[in-house]
């Protein structure tokens, strides 16, 4: 996608200097987040078990038989809320060394961006955006979008200076179909996060 | 080794969250109010709103595309994804039988793993067309179809393919030319 993004005539280039890996600085981010991950997928059942058995040995509800039932949809709902986070905190180092890794590898006419996304940062806005999301059943979907793209955006920095006056028209063909397909599947939370 | 030269805060954002907050919920009102039909206009407002506050070297960005061309993308979608999933999900199952209708929508469902690569490539491609800065266009070149089978991992079976055909046809070629057999090979070549 990347080598065949265009500025003008000037095509991005994705590419990795030589001698270094491409995985660079996310040795350590994937198996944390895999292992821990793992951990916590595994825990949060065997907990939701003990909870249940804790519920029925205690007698809690004994007077009220649906507020088992209700019990345990909640008990349910709770080992998916805890997946749910597990699965942005686990993963929230390994996001963030992807994205800087990734921007890092992108460059225009020589010139190489260069993010500073942070674990603990960028946790919390992709926690903030999944809540707005969440709460707003994706009606305010763009807002999420948007902390993301700030985000981003304000963390970005670009390393030596392309000559944009070299620079000329784009000549690519303009698409008359607007997003097509794209339109189908909403894909991007309607600001333009891919 | 020359020492890298000084990072420039090039890019910034100067969205506000209750500003794009209030965008998003007239947007959505709109939307529910018009039975999702307000979602292009809704779609491009929001883009305008948000490239806008996008600066770069202390010039912003700039969304040129409008709601009709978003909402000529989605006539386009409309028999080529929504009417066959309509099908395939609501009226298979009652019209046909239930292990055809089962077998489409399986064959529905690995269809769309393309179908999605590609989406996301036509979405970024007009993304990229309908934005400029300082007057510049930015845009996408390549193919959806090249994408979509990159992203299903078909490149690596389709260009060893690729590469056996072309393998077999290099050889009987040079074959041709020196008067081998493509199998046998020749001690001596016969030239033409």
């Amino acid at each position: 996608m990347w080598e065949n993004t265009r500025f003008g005539d000037q095509p991005f280039q994705f590419a990795v200097e030589h001698g270094e890996s491409p995985q660079k600085g996310m040795w350590r981010a994937f198996p944390f987040g895999w292992v821990t991950f793992a951990i916590a997928l595994v825990c949060a059942p065997i907990a939701a078990a003990f909870v249940q058995r804790y519920l029925v040995t205690t007698e809690l509800f004994d007077s009220s038989p649906e507020a088992y039932s209700i019990a345990y949809g909640l008990i349910g709902l709770g080992v998916l809320l805890i997946w749910g986070l597990a699965w942005l905190i686990c993963w929230a180092p390994y996001n963030a060394a992807a994205m800087n890794r990734i921007a890092s590898l992108i460059t225009i006419d020589g010139a190489r961006f260069k993010l500073k996304a942070r674990t603990v940062s960028l946790f919390i806005f992709t926690l903030f955006g999944w809540l707005i999301v969440i709460l707003s059943l994706g009606l305010l979907a763009p807002v999420a979008g948007f902390l993301q793209v700030r985000y981003i955006l304000n963390r970005l920095e670009l390393v030596d200076t392309p000559r944009f006056a070299e620079i000329g028209q784009s000549v690519l063909r303009d698409s008359d179909s607007g997003e097509s397909l794209g339109d189908a599947f909403d894909l991007d939370m309607g600001v333009g996060v891919i | 080794m020359t020492a890298e030269a000084a990072p420039s805060q090039t890019f910034a954002h100067s969205g506000k969250f209750f500003n794009v907050l209030g965008l998003a919920l007239k947007n959505a009102g709109l939307t529910i109010i018009t039975l999702t039909m307000y979602r292009f206009w809704a779609r491009t407002a929001m883009r305008r709103r948000l490239w806008s506050r996008t600066f770069v070297m202390g010039d912003p960005l700039e969304y040129t595309g409008s709601a009709s061309e978003l909402f000529r993308g989605f006539l386009i979608s409309l028999p080529c994804f929504f009417l066959p999933a309509i099908f395939v999900f609501y009226i298979a199952p009652y019209a046909i039988e239930p292990v055809y209708a089962g077998w489409l929508t399986f064959g529905f469902y690995v269809l769309s793993v393309p179908l999605v690569a590609a989406a996301r490539y036509w979405m970024r491609r007009y993304q990229l067309s309908r934005t400029r800065w300082r007057g510049i266009k930015l845009g996408l070149a390549g193919s959806a179809w090249g994408f979509a089978t990159a992203s299903w991992g078909l490149v690596g079976p389709a260009a060893l393919v690729a590469r056996l055909v072309h393998a077999c046809s290099a050889d009987q070629s040079r074959a041709a030319d020196v008067g081998e057999h493509p199998l046998r090979g020749s001690a001596v070549p016969v030239r033409r």
